[in-house]
């Protein structure tokens, strides 16, 4: 009688090459024989589910792994082993072993209640087939018919990580994958609409998730399905990204630069650096944290990125310590080629740094914003002596803007909301700021103090919605 | 041309030489000696060499795999692969978990890669989101350690469980990065911001 206990070393090993985080976690909780048994081949068993997992390469050294990782998460530096490597990388994965503690997340759960108990991580609606689509907490996608939350098509948890960000925008869903990629994938009822310069070349990966995706649906009906489009190879570590179709904006914190792809060509038609948002001497001191491993764990740092956005015009970046807005290229060809080098610069257009902000007393509040730093920039509005209330510590966590790029939206950590109306006539105000036009100039910049910590902002043009951590509020 | 293969109980099998060049060990004993006598596999009984057999004349026509395919890049990607598996294969191998853990030692004994790897990527299937105790239920492993033991690595788990949740909630709030830049704590040095709400 052959146990799995009896199986060589070797074989067992070979086994547990296929298998997950989750449940090499699990191993050592087994029994004795088998906590000493992962004990003893723990370089082997990690350094295997590196490789499964995508983050390095067959072949390549521990050494040259935590270099090329830590090039994008400055903790992996001092990671001596390749399960160190993975104790750090186990935040990150889908953990299905802690589930089975009972009291996890009460309440919220049932929001979202059906089986699986999944609870979704970023939702986004598709308005013409009326799906909502959503990553998960335990990872892989699903896609539910809006009205009846029946499940139409999923992809599974093996394949699309835990906590996944998800964009959607014109049939077009992209998401992020362990290595700095983001796949696309395309609604399956809008390929035959698609223009012939829109050419397929999903990678293996992706081939087989579809594969197995498709079996499970209903058959017959195309709708909520969706196919490989390809995988986009970002040239630096990602840390934020968002899709307003056909463009994809994707910030780096690493070397603190952003690049633009068009999905469809799936080419780089735009990259710069970030840097101008921040004096020489804050870039400086910035860059020495980076290289001080991790001194803050949230990486509060002033470069730290949080939301990126973009409209027909410009980019928009929040950072931790403020809110910039840079002008995008006019010619997005000239600036294809050497889209590795990232080296060009931009000046900000706008920048509402976090420590000058004061409210009065009433609300919705007008503000007055001093750029100290562009100390020739006067104020965007005359302050008339009522601006009383300094806010110690604006985090800026979101910002939208609306589709014809004038309408912006922004919020902080601590429930500050500022609007902006005419975003191209604040611009103009503050290139040219003289006093007459001060004077005549109506206000653009609002400043809404709600004092309710926010998860999630949206925006359309017309509403703003933001969901809170208890409750729901428009 | 046809090899004569024997069991470890002593049965004879004869099969196409094509069949019998899937296995690495009997293609080096073919050009090494030839066809001539019966080759003893010592290590396989007769019901586990059927199943193997029937696995090799049913992928005969499959490219032999090359070493070079079998490491190196091109050997990560078949790992990652792991979710296709042809479904005269999962029929195949859909067995009880003694005969397939035989199968796993026959294929390795007799060096066939792909059914190999079949063969652990079952086991690692049936695993894939159990628990402890499904695991040990599984695979009929005995549960040794003491209540004390089990109860301080259900603690440890549970505590990695709520750091791993404070940091998600407070990271992931409202922002479009992906989590995986989070950075992670362990040294004492790194201080824990107070969450604003």
């Amino acid at each position: 009688m052959a146990k799995i206990d009896e199986l060589s070393h070797e074989l067992i090993l070979s086994i547990l090459e296929y298998l997950r985080l989750p449940e090499i976690a699990l191993l050592s909780s087994l029994s004795k024989d088998w906590s000493s048994f992962v004990q003893a081949y723990s370089p082997v068993i990690y350094r295997q589910a590196a490789i499964l997992h995508g983050w390095v390469q067959c072949g390549q050294s521990l050494k040259d792994s935590t270099k090329t990782l830590s090039d994008c998460s400055d903790w992996l530096d001092d990671a001596m082993t390749w399960r160190d490597l993975w104790s750090g990388q186990r935040f990150i994965e889908v953990d299905r072993c802690w589930n089975f503690s009972s009291n996890r997340r009460p309440g919220i759960r049932s929001v979202w209640a059906d089986y699986p108990p999944v609870l979704p991580h970023r939702i986004k609606l598709d308005p013409e087939e009326r799906t909502v689509l959503s990553t998960t907490d335990v990872g892989g996608i699903i896609v539910r018919c809006e009205a009846t939350s029946e499940t139409l098509w999923s992809l599974s948890p093996t394949h699309v990580r835990s906590y996944a960000h998800l964009e959607y925008s014109n049939g077009f869903m992209i998401f992020d994958r362990p290595g700095n990629c983001h796949e696309v994938w395309v609604r399956k009822s809008q390929i035959p609409h698609l223009a012939e310069s829109f050419s397929f070349e999903p990678d293996l990966w992706q081939q087989d998730a579809s594969q197995s995706a498709s079996l499970e649906a209903p058959s017959g009906d195309l709708r909520g399905q969706y196919a490989p489009y390809a995988v986009l190879h970002n040239p630096s570590h990602v840390r934020a990204y968002r899709f307003v179709y056909p463009f994809l904006l994707v910030a780096s914190e690493h070397n603190c630069c952003v690049f633009i792809w068009d999905v469809p060509s799936r080419t780089v038609v735009e990259t710069f650096s970030l840097r101008s948002a921040f004096s020489e001497e804050e870039n400086i001191e910035e860059d020495m944290n980076l290289e001080d491993i991790g001194e803050d764990i949230f990486r509060d740092g002033l470069r730290s990125i949080n939301y990126v956005e973009l409209s027909s015009t410009h980019v928009f970046v929040c950072f931790s310590s403020r809110l910039a807005v840079f002008e995008r290229g006019r010619d997005p060809a000239s600036t294809g080629q050497n889209s590795s080098e990232s080296s060009e610069s931009r000046k900000t257009v706008l920048e509402l740094p976090r420590d000058f902000v004061r409210l009065s007393a009433s609300r919705p509040l007008q503000a007055w914003v001093n750029i100290e730093r562009n100390a020739d920039i006067c104020p965007v509005m005359p302050t008339d002596g009522t601006y009383d209330q300094l806010l110690p510590y604006v985090d800026f966590r979101a910002v939208h803007v609306s589709p014809d790029g004038q309408q912006v939206v922004a919020v902080t950590r601590e429930g500050v909301l500022f609007y902006i109306r005419e975003f191209s006539e604040l611009v103009a105000l503050l290139r040219d700021p003289t006093p007459e036009k001060l004077k005549s100039a109506s206000p653009q910049l609002w400043l809404l103090d709600t004092r309710i910590s926010f998860e999630n902002l949206a925006f359309d043009g017309a509403r703003i919605a933001f969901s809170t951590v208890g409750a729901n509020d428009t | 041309m046809i090899v004569s293969l024997v069991s470890s109980d002593g049965k004879l099998y004869q099969v196409d030489e094509a069949v019998a060049r899937r296995s690495g060990v009997i293609y080096t004993v073919l050009e090494d000696i030839g066809n001539q006598k019966p080759i003893p596999l010592l290590n396989v009984p007769s019901h586990v060499l059927k199943q193997v057999i029937e696995y090799c004349e049913y992928h005969r026509t499959d490219p032999l795999p090359q070493d070079a395919e079998w490491s190196g890049p091109a050997r990560a990607e078949l790992v990652r692969r792991k979710a296709v598996v042809s479904d005269w294969d999962k029929k195949f191998i859909d067995c009880d978990q003694t005969l397939l853990f035989e199968i796993i030692q026959a294929a390795s004994y007799l060096d066939i890669k792909p059914l190999l790897d079949l063969g652990c990527k079952t086991v690692a299937n049936m695993m894939t989101g159990k628990s402890v105790e499904d695991i040990r239920a599984l695979f009929h492993i005995e549960n040794d350690f003491t209540p004390e033991e089990e109860t301080a690595m259900q603690v440890e788990r549970s505590e990695f469980e709520s750091l791993y949740n404070i940091m998600i909630k407070s990271m992931a709030g409202g922002v479009n990065a992906p989590v995986t830049s989070l950075p992670i704590p362990g040294k004492a040095r790194r201080r824990l911001r107070a969450p604003h709400y």
